[in-house]
């Protein structure tokens, strides 16, 4: 049962190494020590640290004694942390909000309205998931921000007034910009749910005679809660773990959320008040534990109630008369808001010699130097390097692991394999922010050559990202027949050349659509890296900010409009082979 | 060549255990065409499965050639790429993004025997002939019959001339003309190679025409082992003989009166009268049987004929014509008997007609072997 075990087991037969990588159970045990050592290590340093005074000199202390209760004394005699707790609850609250608004509102015209240009929607709302957070949040604070807001200046020009209508750097700035981003996923998971609703359901009511009105509330509502119950929590959850937008338009005003506290304390603050970050880390960790726990639990009584409807066999479009345009125009409008404005915002920034509020000597300074400098700018260039590294190591090495652990996790259904099956799935719920801090803590309590390089940000993402890659793995290995693997083995292939040769080309477009997406995610997403980088290992989303703090605002722009013009040709590429996937399964 | 001894497997599912195999033992002698027949889920797959080593038994030992390939007691378990076996599946398990030739090629690229790849394609050419399927190795494998994925599953097999060939039912998915024609094309084929070959089937025609040894599959046991024309002239109990399985057969009861002597020979009593037949061993005057005669070898005349045997007379109940011959059942007393008939016999419902089973054509069992079979 051990790997002690099974390793010796190989080695005593004539084939010794070859041997060893050929048994299954070996390299089931070997797959679960990574993993287990990658999702736990860093989940054990942030509990055993919690109790510990740890200090800079004194970062890790292995003693069973010493243990003390300090670090839940000082938050709680922190007046900061209620408020930061109070601002984190009412943000992510606020932001699901707008994202079941916007999200909700255009599944509903898109799976049951007969609203024009409605079948065009799928394709259009992958567009806002391509943006990275930072970037948003830096578009609109140039839209909003008091003075020089290009909305503000707006309305300057039309009313004449000089009080500033919107104010970048508030709450209600952070939910809009939140709740936008989080709109695109809310939209497609509560299409699905739309979608999977038994239509005779809906059309039993209305045979009995019940008006529009009345099936929607009676019938179609009450079958929804469990799902919308569920997508909403999952969302507040993702509210809570959120940085980029709280970073860039919370902090200038004092408007700490967990993610922004933990990078203040542990970044910012000289010396670091490492003890209450793990004390936020771990909140953060459970409360997201618990939502994802409870979510699960929600879309199994919601399973209940779906069922996946047939070819051709749609639920009843609703005829909305009049509304039909005023529908379309209510998707226009968010799409405007999501992408257009702020693409236009960046693009035009990206252009500018230095930045400036349009005007006719603005026009007439146009530039291209922006993005001369993209490839000239030493901190740049070695940010783009940087972010190329980071992404391809981490997107290609999340992937093929995530084979192996779905191979085992679909093949073999042992007992171990649904142990490793759990434990792949334990980073899902670890917001970026505690993982990077997770990650820094580990690699600070001992001496190594990978803190402060590269590898460390390549683990710590590799790590957060593997559940991700499972997803589209599991699907693939689940697509692929016993008995193709059989007959490699019986031809006399050992398990990894039956990997190489027969489960990874059969899944290949899952694998690259699997890699390409998790390459702009690592791309897009900022948290760790923020917690981690040094000005060697500096990234994309971290030159962004820097950029941004330097007041290099055009540089920003060309910067964004390069990452977006990227993630497009990626997100279309990936979009495209999982549709493939399907052919590649029937054959 | 192949050694079984007391195979048991069971699977744990979420319904409960399945004894899938139990205690199943038989031996293969070198080049012999040993076939597992029995109906759907008694476990002839996964018996072949843990010969091939995709499936480990709880239980037993599976010895092929001199090497122990597989023991409980021993600790031992060849993994599959490591047995030197070639299996052809049900399914065929061709690999759809490869062309023919890396399909078949597949067990020389991974275990690398010192062959260059010229050595190779000589080998893959030579070994697509021998199943008829020459020049087609550029051929995407997505674009093959039915019976093309199966003679180039067959030559993947084949490739690696391994010491066992195990197949799976792999005519089952071929229309009945074309499986006709791959009975006789497979059976040549393994026998001209010399293979000592496994082969499953739930179809006791294939079973018949390609086999040398047959072991009748029953729940997870071996009920009978023996030669196609043992197996259908002898059968063991009354499952190995019953109806749709090993063909069709007459029962009737009956009880030894005497004379079992040093030839076997013993008179037994039935309803249908008094029959000589060779009675089971160890059997004594007083021991009840259940004897089965076939309906080919029960006689039918309109006069009363001469000779020895059970006669009687009686009447018939249902004759259907196939062409072929009537499928007659003729009411006796309280049995009905089937028979086969002539098409010339016209034969029609309600005639009266003279019953006769020769002793030499019914086979005998214990009764104590048929209780335990019908459970
Ligand atoms: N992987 C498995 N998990 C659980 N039960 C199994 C598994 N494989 C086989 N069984 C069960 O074991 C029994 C024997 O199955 P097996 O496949 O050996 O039957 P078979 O004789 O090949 O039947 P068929 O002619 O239908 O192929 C069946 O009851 C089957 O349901
Ligand atoms: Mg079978």
């Amino acid at each position: 049962m051990t790997a002690f075990a099974s390793l010796r087991g190989a080695l005593s037969t004539r084939e010794g190494w070859a041997g060893l990588l050929s048994s299954r159970r070996f390299v089931l045990v070997l797959v679960t020590i990574v993993v287990g050592a990658l999702a736990l290590i860093p989940l054990f340093f942030l509990v055993w640290d919690s109790f510990k005074d740890v200090r800079i000199g004194n970062i890790f202390d292995p003693s069973l004694t010493n243990f003390t209760l300090k670090n839940f004394r000082d938050v709680a005699a922190d007046p900061r942390a209620f408020m930061m707790l109070g601002n984190s609850f009412i943000f992510a609250f606020a932001s699901m909000t707008v994202a079941f608004l916007f999200g909700g509102g255009i599944a509903f015209i898109v799976e049951r309205t007969n609203a024009p240009l409605r079948n065009v929607a799928y394709g259009l709302m992958f567009i806002p998931l391509i943006m990275p957070g930072m970037i948003k949040a830096v578009a609109w604070v140039l839209l909003l921000s008091p003075q020089m807001g290009l909305l503000n200046k707006l309305w300057f020009a039309i009313s004449g007034s000089a009080d500033p209508v919107f104010q970048a750097y508030s709450l209600p700035a952070m939910v809009w910009v939140e709740g936008l981003s989080m709109s695109p996923l809310t939209f497609l998971m509560l299409g699905a749910a739309l979608r999977t609703m038994d239509p005779s359901l809906e059309e039993a009511a209305y045979t009995a005679g019940s008006g529009r009105a009345r099936v929607l509330f009676r019938i179609t509502l009450p079958l929804m809660t469990p799902a919308l119950a569920g997508i909403g929590l999952l969302q507040f959850v993702r509210g809570l773990e959120t940085f980029e937008v709280p970073l860039l338009m919370g902090m200038p005003a004092g408007i700490p959320v967990f993610s922004t506290q933990i990078y203040w304390i542990v970044r910012e603050v000289s010396p670091p008040e490492y003890g209450i970050g793990f004390i936020y880390g771990l909140t953060v960790i459970v409360l997201a534990m618990a939502g994802l726990l409870l979510y699960q639990k929600m879309m199994g009584r919601a399973g209940q109630y779906a069922t996946v409807t047939g070819k051709g066999y749609r639920p009843r479009l609703i005829d909305i008369g009049r509304w039909r345009w005023a529908a379309t125009g209510f998707i226009l409008f968010f799409l405007f808001c999501a992408v257009i404005l702020p693409f236009l915002v960046l693009l035009y920034s990206s252009f500018l010699p230095f930045y400036q509020v349009p005007s006719a000597r603005a026009w007439s300074a146009l530039t291209l130097q922006n993005y001369q400098e993209l490839f000239t700018r030493p901190d740049i260039v070695m940010a783009l390097k940087n972010t190329a590294i980071l992404s391809s190591i981490v997107s290609v090495g999340a992937v093929l692991m995530a084979t192996m652990v779905s191979w085992m996790v679909v093949r073999l259904r042992t007992k171990a394999s649904r142990i490793l099956d759990g434990l792949v799935f334990v980073p899902y719920a670890i917001p970026g922010i505690a993982m990077g801090f997770a990650f820094m803590i580990v690699f600070l309590s001992f001496p190594n050559p990978i803190y402060g390089t590269i590898w460390i940000l390549v683990l710590c993402y590799f790590t957060s990202f593997l559940p991700t890659a499972t997803r589209f793995t599991h699907a693939g290995v689940a697509q692929i027949k016993a008995e193709l693997e059989e007959a490699s083995a019986v031809s006399g292939a050992n398990l990894l050349t039956t990997l190489r040769r027969i489960v990874i080309p059969l899944m290949l477009p899952s694998l690259v659509a699997g890699a390409l997406y998790i390459f702009l995610l690592t791309v897009k997403v900022m948290s760790a890296a923020a917690i981690l980088f040094t000005p060697k290992t500096i990234v994309v989303a971290t030159m962004l900010f820097q950029l941004w703090n330097q007041g290099s605002i055009p540089q920003v722009g060309s910067l964004s409009v390069l990452i977006i013009m990227a993630g497009t040709i990626l997100t279309i590429v990936s979009r495209k082979l999982s549709q493939r996937r399907a052919i590649v399964a029937e054959v | 060549m192949i050694k079984v001894t007391n195979l048991s497997k069971r699977f744990v599912t979420d319904r409960g255990e399945v004894k899938a195999v139990v205690g199943v033992t038989f031996d293969v002698p070198k080049g012999a065409f040993f076939t597992l027949l029995g109906p759907s889920g008694c476990g002839k797959s996964t018996t072949l499965r843990c010969l091939a080593g995709l499936e480990k038994p709880e239980q037993g030992e599976i010895i092929i050639g001199d090497t122990v390939m597989y023991s409980s007691e021993k600790g031992i378990s060849v993994p599959p790429d490591r047995r030197d076996a070639g299996m052809v599946f049900q399914s065929y398990a061709i690999w759809p993004h490869m062309k023919v030739f890396d399909n078949v090629a597949f067990p020389l690229q991974v275990k690398s025997k010192g062959l260059n790849s010229a050595q190779i394609r000589e080998k893959v050419k030579k070994t697509l002939e021998l199943v008829r399927m020459e020049g087609y190795e550029d051929r995407p494998a997505t674009q093959l019959s039915g019976g093309q994925q199966q003679r180039v599953a067959m030559a993947r097999a084949l490739l690696q001339e391994p010491r066992v060939l195990l197949m799976d039912e792999p005519l089952s998915n071929l229309d009945a003309k074309l499986r006709e024609q791959m009975r006789v094309e497979v059976r040549d084929l393994v026998h001209r190679l010399g293979l000592t070959t496994v082969y499953v089937t739930h179809d006791q025609l294939e079973a018949f025409a390609m086999s040398t040894k047959i072991a009748v599959m029953f729940e997870g046991r071996i009920v009978q082992i023996g030669t196609p024309w043992e197996i259908y002239t002898q059968p063991a109990n009354k499952f190995v003989a019953v109806a749709d399985f090993v063909g069709l057969a007459n029962f009737f009861e009956g009880k030894v009166v005497g004379g079992v002597g040093a030839s076997g020979r013993g008179t037994i009593e039935t309803t249908m009268g008094t029959l000589e037949c060779t009675v089971p061993e160890g059997m004594s005057t007083g021991g009840k049987v259940l004897i089965s005669a076939r309906p080919e070898v029960v006689q039918v005349s309109r006069e009363k004929p001469s000779g020895g045997g059970a006669i009687m007379l009686g009447e018939v109940e249902r004759a259907i014509f196939l062409g072929e011959y009537f499928d007659v059942r003729i009411r006796i007393g309280a049995e009905t008997v089937r028979a086969r008939l002539g098409p010339y016999f016209e034969v029609k419902d309600g005639d009266k007609l003279y019953v006769q089973i020769a002793g030499s054509s019914c086979s005998v069992m214990r009764s104590e072997s048929v209780a335990s079979a019908k459970q």
